[in-house]
Order: structure tokens, then sequence, then C-alpha cells
């Protein structure tokens, strides 16, 4: 029998049970359904942390100064040396740290492939105040110049490469507040007022150089009405210095900055952060984005295991209609072997129907699937976006489909091998005598 | 030419061994028509089953046109039945949700042919129900199911047709035109017939008889069979 025949013949006798070959099929369809929603799932999942983080450059390196002794268990053994200690809490841990002294980070200068160390100034700032215009407005964040590509976070001017120490970039929020076109303010000059050491009121003059995007994706917790600039490094020093000179930690930073220059060099640059005191702890990028696609994979796994324990399921009922065909039909099958259709053939048609379940099953199970793909992400694209998937929550990928429909397929063909060995072995005989 | 050699076929094993054939030898000349006529139980079925290459026997062999039988390997045994001989059930085996057309196509579509349809409408022709090509078989009277039947085991072209009580199920009337139907196919195409039956009437057609009884043949005639 030609194989094209064995599949119609396959099909003819699915379509005869109709019901019962609808059931199977939407029982293994669920499990389909399932294992393409999760997979298109952690697909989006995984594109949307790339895609966040592809703004976030990878080539700096956060260093802290840890208080514990690494091998310590317990309560932290007190230490002398420690200038000052804090909890803080970091990419999630929480650490006891000790303050670094700027002696201390400028050490990292000297490691090479280091581009650029700079500590954390934790400057504060009163006012700020556009040029011409009377109003004063909070400061309520400041933030050092990145070096990471900010071409899509711009909403005007453009983000500069060498930043001056009177540029500024201000946040989308002071243009909706002062009601103006972010573009009319690029060039501007604005007025940062802040406290000196000794309380008293100090100006500095900053032209505006770009307006920031209102934050989205992993940042979007700030709101639209928090008030941010960024200046650049050189300005933070500055401001640091006129706040904080002769105070009791001062130039003691809780953690710093480390740009290499480039992000091969990451590996060469720990080892030798390391070789100047093993109590630094080091971290980047590429550590929360391991940390996240960890938990991703771990997940997308969980949730196929799932799926799985659903399509075995499923299995049972292959298993179960194919015997139940093997023993409905034992006459045709009797009666193609007196015709003299080869015992191979009779199993191969058997298997041919089960497998044509599985890719059934898969079939409408992914269908459902891209359904469902396409109703959220149209009808939540807004939301989406706003929270930081990008605009898609799922994204079913053609090898998903082409995956779980191969896997069905030979999930029913196993399933199929049973019931189709027991037609093989009929005897034609006393199948045809069979009442 | 179909010889036939102390073939013995024995169900079961031990106490309950039963002999269903018992040392049946006979010859029989290619184009001619045999009844094999005795009672229930007699040996007359197992005997065609034997011939047609569905049941094994126990011992002794079959030669079919100077080759044995029952040596050859599955595939040629499968070839045999699909190709060499045809094969008519008493209780007919159609299956009764498709059409004519499909239910007697199914040798060939077992053989691997493409275009079968000409070749299916021939043998409908030949047994004058070309216009139920399209009926369901579940539509049919008996003797139209009967006539479907016989055009399933003509449309391969057979050298030997077989009959399992080909007018067990029918009237009288019904019968006489099976009769009729099969004869011609025996003269015309030459094709050798075998017919198992216990109707005296119908077996009397025959040019030659075998009765068994227990196994065993107990009467023949014919000039076309040698015992």
């Amino acid at each position: 029998m030609r194989n094209i025949d064995l599949i119609r013949r396959g099909l003819r006798n699915l379509r005869r049970n109709k019901s019962r070959t609808i059931l199977t099929v939407l029982a293994l369809s669920i499990g389909a359904f399932t294992l393409v929603l999760t997979f298109g799932l952690s697909n989006a999942l995984k594109t949307s942390v790339n895609s966040q983080l592809s703004l976030a450059t990878n080539n700096e390196l956060t260093v802290m100064l840890t208080a514990e002794n690494k091998d310590q268990t317990g309560v932290a053994e007190y230490n002398l040396n420690a200038t000052a200690t804090k909890a803080t809490e970091f990419h999630g841990e929480n650490t006891t740290i000790q303050l670094m002294s700027k002696e201390q980070i400028d050490a990292f200068a000297n490691i090479s492939g280091v581009q650029r160390v700079w500590p954390n100034y934790n400057i504060s700032a009163e006012y700020l105040q556009l040029e011409g215009d009377e109003k004063m407005y909070v400061v309520d964040n400041i933030n050092a110049q990145s070096y990471s590509d900010q071409a899509k976070n711009m909403l005007a001017g453009a983000y500069p490469e060498n930043w001056s120490e009177t540029g500024i970039m201000l946040s989308q929020s002071y243009a909706d507040t002062l009601s103006m076109n972010p573009s009319d303010l690029v060039g501007k000059t604005v007025t940062l007022g802040f406290l000196d050491v000794a309380a008293k009121n100090v100006e500095e003059t900053f032209t505006i150089a770009g307006v920031l995007k209102k934050p989205t994706g992993f940042e979007s917790d700030r709101s639209a009405a928090t008030g941010t600039i960024t200046i650049s490094i050189d300005a933070m020093a500055k401001i640091y210095d006129t706040q904080f000179t002769g105070t009791r930690d001062f130039n003691q930073f809780s953690y710093a900055s480390v740009l290499l220059e480039n992000p091969d060099r990451e590996a060469s640059v720990r080892d030798a952060i390391a070789a100047l005191n093993t109590n630094y702890s080091v971290s980047s990028l590429s550590d929360i984005v391991s940390r996240i696609k960890t938990v991703l994979n771990t997940v997308t796994y969980a949730l196929a295991g799932f799926s799985g324990i659903a399509l075995l399921a499923a299995a049972f009922g292959i298993i179960n209609t194919q015997l139940m065909s093997v023993f409905e039909r034992t006459k045709e099958i009797g009666l193609l072997k007196a015709l003299g259709m080869p015992n191979k053939k009779i199993r191969n048609l058997f298997s041919v129907e089960a497998i044509c379940i599985g890719l059934l099953g898969a079939s409408v199970g992914i269908i459902f699937a891209f359904l469902v793909e396409i109703f959220v992400n149209n009808v939540f694209r807004q939301r989406l976006i706003d929270i930081g998937f990008g605009s898609h929550a799922i994204l079913i990928s053609p090898i998903n489909v082409l995956m779980v429909a191969a896997g069905l397929g030979l999930l029913s063909f196993i399933a199929g091998v049973f019931p189709a060995r027991k037609a093989q072995r009929l005897d034609p005989i006393q199948a045809l005598r069979e009442e | 030419m179909i010889e036939v050699k102390k073939i013995t076929r024995i169900y079961g094993k031990g106490a309950t061994a039963f002999k269903a054939l018992d040392g049946v030898s006979f010859k029989l000349e290619k184009g001619a028509n045999l009844a094999i006529q005795g009672k229930s139980g007699s040996g007359k079925s197992t005997l065609m089953h034997v011939l047609a290459g569905l049941d094994r026997p126990t011992s002794g062999s079959i030669t079919i046109n100077d080759q044995d039988l029952w040596s050859r390997k599955q595939a040629e045994i499968d070839a045999y039945r699909n190709q060499t001989i045809g094969f008519v059930f008493q209780d007919f085996y159609l299956q009764t949700e498709e059409t004519v057309l499909e239910n007697i196509m199914v040798p060939l579509e077992i053989r691997g042919r493409g275009d079968r349809k000409a070749k299916a409408y021939q043998a409908l022709e030949r047994l004058e129900i070309k216009d139920k090509a399209n009926n369901r078989a579940s539509n049919l009277s008996g003797g139209e199911k009967q006539r479907v039947c016989i055009a399933r085991a003509i449309i391969g072209d057979p050298e030997i047709l077989f009959a399992d009580e080909p007018t067990g199920n029918l009237d009288s009337k019904t019968s006489e035109k099976v009769n009729e139907i099969l004869f011609k196919l025996n003269r015309e195409l030459g094709t050798t017939l075998i017919a198992v039956t216990h109707d005296e009437d119908f077996a009397r057609t025959f040019a030659n008889k075998i009765i068994l009884k227990d196994g065993k043949v107990i009467a023949h005639e014919g000039k076309e069979l040698t015992v």
C-alpha cells in the first residue's frame, strides 16, 4: 500500500469516529496549548529583559567592601578597621559593608583595563530654577552621567558623549511641569541650588543638554512627577566637596563604580580587584542578567513540566482510543490481511492514525495559543509597554511551534505503538470469524 | 495447476488437539472449477483457507503452478493472497460506511496501484452493478453485496477465485444469479474456481467435486481432478 493511501485510509478512520477523535485531540491540544504559551511567555520575557538591559552598559562594575570575612557564618565579628558599617540592600542581597576611602577607590584606576573609577557621590540639591522663570522646583534625584547608550531615552537634545562640567539633563517631568516643549529647553540655563557644609545656600549654573523620557521598564517605579536630573561625575564631585568637606565621613563611600575599557576585561579586572582585598565584592550587569535568566529558565521548565504532565495524561488517551479502534475494527483488519496487506503495513496504518491524532492535537493547541497571543498582545499593549514588556507579553516563535508539533507527533507515535502491535499480531482467520 | 499433498491441519495441542484436515491430497487442472462439499466441521473451510494462504497447514504441501506455497516468505504469501487469488467471503465483509467503489478497490490499494478507478468500473460492469458504484455498501441488498464482494475478488485479475458458501446467505433466485456469474467468470476469464458449499443444487453445477468428512476426502468426481 502506498503511503498516501495509508494516510488517506487512516484519516478516513479518524473521521468515522469523529467524537472520539475530537475528544482525544482536545485532550492533547490542552497540553500543546499550555506548552506553546509557556514558551511564548518565556520568549517575551527574555526579549524584554534583553531589550531593557541593552539600554544599560555592560562594561561597568560596582565594587563594595564587605565587612564580614567571607567564610564567616552567623553574626559577623567586630571589625576594628571598618570606619563604619551599615546594612545595605544591593541587587537583592543584604550585606554589611565597610565604607571605602577615596584612596582605596583610586587604587582601582591603576588596574589595567580600567577606563575610569568614581565613587557614588551621595549629594542632594535644594532646588532647580530655569533662567527667566521665577519658580523654583524640587530636585528628587541626582544621577551621575551614564556610560550606557541613552539614545532610546532621549526626548530632546542629545546625550553628550563627553560630558562638560556644566552639562545637565532634565527628566521629562520638568518639561511637563514647566509646560514647555522639551526641545525649547535644550540650550537654556538652569540654576541648581544646594546647601554647603555650613548649611549656606550655594548656586551652580548648568546648560541643558537634553531632556530624558519618562522612565519605563525596570525603572518605572519612579513616578512621572519625580524630578530627576543627570550631571557629570566631575560636577558631582565638585558639589560633594562643597557639601561634605570636613565632615566625619568625608571621602568615605559605600560603593564605587569601575568603567572597563571593554566588556572582555571583566574577568581580569575582577581578579585584580580581588587581589587588592578579598573582601571586595564585585557585581556587574552580567551577574544580574545571568540571575534573571536562571530564574526565567527555571520558571519556563517548571511550567513546561506541568504541560508535559498534561501531555502524558493525553498520551494514555491516545492508547485508549487506538485500542478501542483495534477492537472495533478487528474485522476490517482481518479483511485487509486476507486481501494481502502485510502485517507491517497494518501496524503502520495504526501508527499513522496515532500520529495524525497527535498532529491534530498540536495544531489545535497551537492555533489557540496564537489566538491568545494576539488577544493578550493587542488588548494589553499599552499596559505592557508601561510595565516594560516591550509590546509583547507572549512571543511564540516558529521553532516553538515546530518543536511542539514534532514532540507531539513523536509522543503519539510512541503511545500508538502498543495498539498498533496488537493490530499487527491479529490472526486474519480469527479476526474475520469475530462476531 | 494446484497440487495438494497430504495436508494436515491440527488445531490446539495435547488432549484438546483437533484434526481439521487429515492427509488431504488432490490435483486440480488450471482453469477448472471445483466444489468442496461436506457438513459443518468436515474441514471444508479449513481446506480453502489453507489453499488461499490464510491458514498455515500443520504438515503437507501445496504447490501452485509448480511453486510451493507455504515455504514462501511471508511477503510472498501476502503477495499471493493479493495478486494470485481472489476471495469471496460468505459474510461479504464489506466496509458498510464506505462506497461500493472504495470497497472493491481495496486489493489494488493494498497492491499499491494509483489508477484504480478504471479497473474498478470494469469489474463493476462485469457484475452489472456499475450504477451502484457510489452507493454506500450499507444501502445494498444481499445479492448486490455478494456481487460487490465478487467484484472485489476479481478486480486484481486473480488466477484462482475462492468462494466460501457464496450463496449461503442469499435467496434461491439471487443464488442462481450469483452462481451464473461465478461460472461465467470461470468460463470467460479462465479463472480457476474453488467453492465451498453444502448446497446440493449449487454443487451439482460444478464439473469437479470433493466431499470431505472429518478432514478426509471420502468421495470425489470430475475429469480435471485427480485424488
